[in-house]
């Protein structure tokens, strides 16, 4: 941007400083407050607060279904991932190298899981899930499998969008170059197209990883016996106790999801991807 | 090598099967194995295992493995699941509105009360014949006293002038909120419409209208808010947290809450669910849970400390007069109160 020195132009520049910084305000206070809240030391929060201290993180490791449910929407949400990724880089590629009836349709299918409310896809799949067990015997209720297929559907629509908005940057000539020098379509999608999307691809892994980890509503229809996971545990906890602990896991969370990008950018530049 | 079985090894075979059934009939059978129980998580669950798994259920043999979901998670999954010859649940633990709702959709066995013998010390009022009830409380108005100066004695005392704008509901509590309006209103519990213009009176006067209970606790502890309806357990787990108010007991009657437990028709382990809930009606939890959560235990032996006694339980003479909801009215007008309150109420 070019500085300006009339009137205008510092009245402008202050309104545009003005906005970038209360956009960020509005994304960052509530990362604030949480982190605050999770070592003020009253269980009720009363402003100012009486002190603090560490207690609700010493409470959150000695509830074990907070370690539980960390541990197995660590495992969902990779599972979700890796799943998610084998089925739509696949699709992605089709979607934006052939022209064929039906493909805007096939696009928006795979979109739905987004427009649907989350909690109608989770008792939709566990109706789908008894249903099928009725007629076949199967005992897939309440299996992990169900949970982990309930998780690869949410990351669908991210990786079908990620992926395939870097693909169509891709210049087809390099594409072409390779085949005509001999390489089969598949040693070109590999060596030649993959590598140039792949900060695609590890974006799309990144926000697949995010959405299945802070997921509740599929979750909570499809989660087996015995199990839980981090939001499920958060929402249960707060049924029947109100205090700081909660903060403390949403801490947990939101250092893991931030170690997670602060990787990622080291090596891709997300924000040329996204 | 097929097996040849002529009559005579047949009739034998056939006579010690009956012999060894009939010295098995009239013998209570031992609970052993896996059972699920679908339960609310956090303190519910956790209570749950130290004090009913740990000490009874496990030297029996019988491996508890929770469920942990919300009540309306429950229900879906109980409907859904009713046409499977074996369901996910053994035991479901519900409000006593939910599984009101999934008996009357023949979701639950009836309680086979020889298998449950502590269901004798059951609160009779409490008693259904399709749930054995865990915990239970009233429905009573916290005040904080340095604020409402004198102690409540009605519902009709929130619409006092004097205490205009200070005055508070909650959002999720839309359905209590009118039963308690139509109980000084002329409305009964099988009838809440006389609630509905007495709200419009209390909306006049500036109530305040909280989303959540956590919502409400965080407005009586700052004193924005000095007195509302709330559940006597909450009220007992609010002044522990060291919250400024008392609790009231309405002059209309104290409505209970109830938490049930369940066994589903097509549970896979009956003989441990029903060894769930016998235990879950011990004196021992009973009192953890009075203890942890200040809920009232639904036994008439659980034998209290004098002081949880007062703190949790209610006072005789109001036990006589204990109301129950009409689960059947609910089911029929619950939706048509959710509209009127989101609508009407709050718009």
């Amino acid at each position: 941007m070019v500085k300006g020195n009339s009137p205008s132009e510092l009245v402008g520049r202050i309104a545009f400083h003005a906005l970038v910084i209360g956009g960020f305000a509005v994304i960052v206070l509530p990362l604030v407050l949480v982190v605050w809240l999770s070592f003020v030391s009253d269980a009720i929060l009363t402003v100012p607060p009486d002190g603090y201290s560490f207690r609700w993180y010493a409470e959150m490791f000695r509830q074990p279904q907070f370690m539980d449910g960390f541990a197995t929407s660590l495992i969902v949400a990779l599972v979700a991932t890796l799943a998610g990724l084998a089925l739509t880089i696949p699709a992605s590629f089709v979607l934006a190298r052939m022209a064929f009836r039906g493909r805007d349709a096939i696009l928006h299918l795979l979109m739905s899981p987004l427009i649907v409310p989350a909690i109608v896809i989770g008792s939709a799949l566990y109706m789908m899930f008894v249903e099928v067990e009725i007629r076949t015997g199967l005992p897939i209720t309440g299996s992990v499998w169900g949970l982990a297929a309930g998780h690869v559907l949410l990351t669908i629509p991210w990786s079908i969008r990620l992926v395939s908005a870097n693909l169509v940057g891709v210049n087809p000539s390099v594409e072409e170059a390779a085949l005509s020098l001999g390489a089969t379509p598949l040693a070109t999608a590999l060596r030649i197209t993959l590598p140039i999307v792949w900060p695609g691809v590890v974006a799309a892994a990144l926000f697949s990883f995010v959405v299945s980890f802070g997921n509740l509503e599929v979750s909570l229809f499809l989660v087996s016996a015995g199990e839980t996971t981090l939001p499920i545990a958060v929402l249960q906890y707060l049924q029947w106790k109100i205090n700081p602990t909660v903060a403390a896991v949403s801490v947990l969370q939101i250092v893991v999801v931030g170690t997670g990008l602060l990787l990622t950018s080291r090596f891709v530049n997300l924000a040329r991807t996204v | 090598m097929p097996i040849e079985l002529d009559r005579r090894l047949f009739t034998l075979g056939l006579g010690t099967s009956l012999v060894a059934g009939a010295a098995g009939m009239g013998r209570a059978r031992a609970a052993s194995g896996r059972v699920v129980v679908g339960t609310w998580g956090g303190d519910y669950q956790g209570l749950q295992q130290r004090h009913i798994v740990d000490p009874l259920l496990t030297p029996q043999g019988v491996d508890v493995v929770f469920d942990t979901a919300n009540d309306t998670v429950r229900r879906t999954k109980l409907m859904s699941e009713r046409r499977l010859p074996r369901g996910s649940m053994d035991v479901a633990c519900l409000t006593n509105a939910g599984s009101y709702q999934m008996a009357a959709n023949g979701v639950f066995d009836e309680i086979d009360e020889d298998r449950v013998p502590n269901l004798k010390h059951v609160l009779p009022k409490l008693r259904t014949s399709y749930s054995a009830p865990h915990i239970y409380t009233g429905r009573v108005i916290l005040y904080n006293p340095e604020i409402i100066t004198k102690a409540p004695t009605s519902y009709a005392d929130l619409w006092n002038p004097e205490y205009a704008g200070k005055v508070g509901v909650i959002d999720i509590q839309y359905q209590t909120t009118i039963e308690s309006a139509a109980m000084i209103a002329g409305g009964s519990l099988s009838d809440y419409e006389p609630g509905k213009d007495k709200l419009l009176e209390l909306k006049e006067m500036g109530v305040r209208i909280y989303p959540t209970n956590e919502a409400m606790a965080q407005a009586l502890a700052s004193g924005e808010c000095a007195m509302c309806i709330m559940w006597q357990a909450r009220g007992n787990m609010w002044k522990r947290a060291g919250l400024p108010i008392e609790i009231a007991i309405p002059e209309e009657g104290v409505v209970l809450y109830v938490s049930d437990m369940s066994v589903p028709k097509n549970a896979r382990n009956k003989d441990a669910a029903y060894a769930y809930l016998n235990a879950m009606l011990d004196p021992g939890p009973q009192r953890a849970f009075a203890e942890a959560m200040g809920y009232a235990p639904t036994i008439d032996n659980a034998d209290l400390p004098p002081e949880l006694a007062k703190e949790v339980a209610l006072p005789p003479e109001v036990q006589d007069s204990f109301l129950v909801q009409d689960q059947e009215y609910l089911l029929e007008n619950d939706a048509q109160l959710q509209d009127w309150w989101n609508r009407v109420f709050k718009a």
